[in-house]
């Protein structure tokens, strides 16, 4: 029995700097988080979407959903040519839990990651690892497959093997959600490639609200963990943006009864906010596209002391940061927090569940 | 004198004698007529001669395979071959009995070779001129012909659980087996003729003309004949072939390799 101080729990990383430091470390932290479902932009004393979002939002790009699509397909040097090797695409199966069934993902650095049930993985014939949550008899084993090696192509043992294991041994098929594009200068799209498959674009869904907090936190850029009368910590200002964005009041004083969240101290009355919510598999370009329209919003003077964009992952994926494997414990929640002040700089706050290795 | 001197000695040492006697003395001759019947009765004996002549003809008339005079005489001699018989008990044996029964080759008469000895002599050595699958298909189509006969024919309406018992009693030299699933995933898909089947593995050759050596444990094989297929769990194999007639396996729900 472990004791309640280890038990594997929640973790939040938060950390500060600006945007226009040497050494920020901001779009790679977002180009490291591949998979994406949610997009939500809380901004404090604002009534209405602003304008440079309106642009970006009309021009998203499409994501993809194939059904029973072979794995093979994925395999076909071409695709991997024009896509993988000279393109960005991910993919991820889709409706399949990453604790019980077969799952996989292609990570656009070019590596396929199949997660797999003890069985199938016996089945299969491809050499992987016991999961890194797996105890002492693995149930769950994760194969890796690098696409972009140069030795991974027709007429080379590796290859033939893959193709072998995943086509005539065991034909694996999932349903897939794939989003990404070819090499530029040519033509090519993942329209054109996944029809023939069934597959078929889908537009991230958004929709816009107004909300009223009546008080939000007063944040001071340089005090991270908070200090009385001058700013909120991070932490409170998390849990509170968490029940903005799920709709909770948060008056003060509590509501008694139902529930005990409150508004952190110090803080100040608003008289509205702006949520913005945005579904569907989102690229961590278009999140940098997304973190480029808040930062020029601030460039006018506005009434919004600070902006929080928050960036949601899929509970069942393989991989949820670079190459740290994934699991599902109690939750599997990995998602990290943008929050941008007037002066460029930012607070980012990354919060994993149980089982994920938050670098 | 003659049960003493043997027959020729004596016969040829009187002649003498007596011809000595003849030659220098006549009054000899008057006085000894005895001997002179003495002397007919030597030369009845001088005339062995003759008799041996007879064997001789006789032999050749009965035995024709004889061979020539020497075999004859060779035989006629009688000598005695020794085998080599040394009972562990006799006096001369005492000190050194345990050791001529350990060393030498051979524990005791009627055990078979020890596999030490086996290996030594290279009883299951495949040369590699004769590492060919197409040498051993037709070791494959007599297995499928033995199945065939010991299930009672591939019918449709044959129950499956009996076919299955029978299989599990029956040799496996020359069937094809292939790896459906494994504890070590590079074994999968592995497949070809059984050629040896020892306590652990499966020595298999495939079509590609290599020799693999697969371990029972933790390897899930799949073999084919005729209509059916089957799946055996080689973990629960694990015994010798000539053992395996004598065993009797449980029935489990689901098994874990």
């Amino acid at each position: 029995m472990l004791p309640l101080t280890e038990f594997p729990g929640f973790q939040l990383v938060c950390e500060k700097s600006n945007f226009s430091h040497e050494k920020t470390k901001h779009q790679e932290q977002i180009k490291k988080h591949y998979f994406n479902f949610r997009v939500q932009l809380f901004i404090p004393e604002c009534g209405r979407l602003p304008k440079e979002m309106s642009h970006l939002l009309s021009q998203l790009p499409p994501y993809y959903l194939v059904r029973g699509l072979p794995l093979t397909a994925l395999l076909q040097e071409d695709f991997i040519e024009r896509f993988v090797r000279r393109g960005s695409v991910c993919a991820l199966s889709y409706d399949t839990r990453i604790d019980q069934d077969d799952s996989f993902a292609l990570l656009p650095p070019g590596s396929l990651l199949l997660s797999l049930q003890k069985d199938t993985y016996e089945t299969l014939g491809l050499q992987g690892k016991p999961s890194v949550y797996a105890g002492r008899k693995p149930l769950h084993y994760v194969v890796n497959i690098d696409l972009t090696s140069p030795t991974f192509k027709s007429g080379k043992k590796n290859y033939e093997r893959v193709i072998w294991a995943l086509g005539e041994n065991l034909s694996l098929k999932f349903n897939v959600l794939v989003a990404g594009k070819g090499s530029r200068g040519m033509d090519h799209s993942l329209a054109e490639f996944l029809a023939p498959f069934g597959g078929h674009p889908v537009l991230p869904e958004f929709s816009t609200q107004t909300v009223l907090p009546q008080s939000c936190p007063t944040l001071h850029s340089n005090q991270l963990a908070g200090q009385d009368m001058v700013g909120c910590g991070a932490i409170e200002l998390f849990d509170w943006l968490g029940a903005v964005t799920a709709g909770i009041s948060c008056s003060n004083p509590p509501d008694g009864y139902p529930s005990s969240l409150g508004c952190p101290e110090p803080n100040e009355n608003i008289q509205q906010g702006f949520l913005l919510n945005l579904t569907g598999l989102i690229t961590p370009e278009t999140v940098l596209e997304l973190l480029q329209q808040v930062r020029n919003f601030f460039s006018e003077p506005k009434f919004a002391p600070w902006a929080a964009l928050t960036v949601h992952g899929f509970a069942d994926v393989p991989v949820a940061w670079e190459r740290g494997e994934h699991g599902f414990h109690k939750g599997g929640e990995n998602l990290y927090t943008f929050i941008v002040f007037v002066d460029g700089s930012y607070w980012l706050l990354r919060a994993t569940g149980t089982q994920d290795a938050c670098l | 004198c003659l049960a003493t001197f043997g027959e020729n000695t004596c016969a040829s040492l009187l002649l003498w004698n007596f011809i000595f006697l003849w030659n220098f003395s006549a009054s000899w001759r008057r006085n000894h007529s005895d001997l002179c019947n003495l002397f007919l009765v030597l030369n009845q004996v001088l005339s062995t001669n003759r008799s041996q002549a007879f064997v001789r003809a006789f032999l050749q008339q009965a035995v024709p395979g004889l061979g020539s005079e020497e075999s004859i005489q060779g035989r006629l001699k009688r000598q005695a071959l020794k085998l080599k018989f040394r009972p562990s008990g006799t006096p001369g044996n005492l000190k050194k009995g345990r050791r001529s029964g350990l060393r030498g080759g051979r524990q005791s008469r009627g055990k078979a070779l020890s596999s030490r000895r086996r290996r030594k002599l290279g009883a299951f050595k495949l040369k590699p001129e004769r590492q060919r699958y197409s040498i051993f298909l037709p070791l494959h189509h007599l297995w499928l012909e033995y199945i065939e006969s010991l299930v009672g024919g591939f019918k449709s309406s044959s129950c499956l659980q009996t076919m299955q018992n029978k299989l599990l009693k029956a040799d496996l030299h020359g069937a094809i087996v292939k790896v459906y699933k494994s504890r070590c995933p590079s074994y999968v898909g592995t497949c070809g003729i059984v050629i040896q089947e020892l306590k652990n593995i499966l020595k298999i050759i495939t079509a590609e003309d290599k020799v693999k050596v697969l371990p029972k444990h933790g390897n899930v094989f799949e073999i084919k004949f005729g209509p059916f297929s089957t799946l055996i769990y080689g973990s629960k194999f694990c015994v010798r072939a000539a053992e395996r007639t004598a065993k009797k396996f449980k029935t489990r729900g689901s098994i874990d390799l």
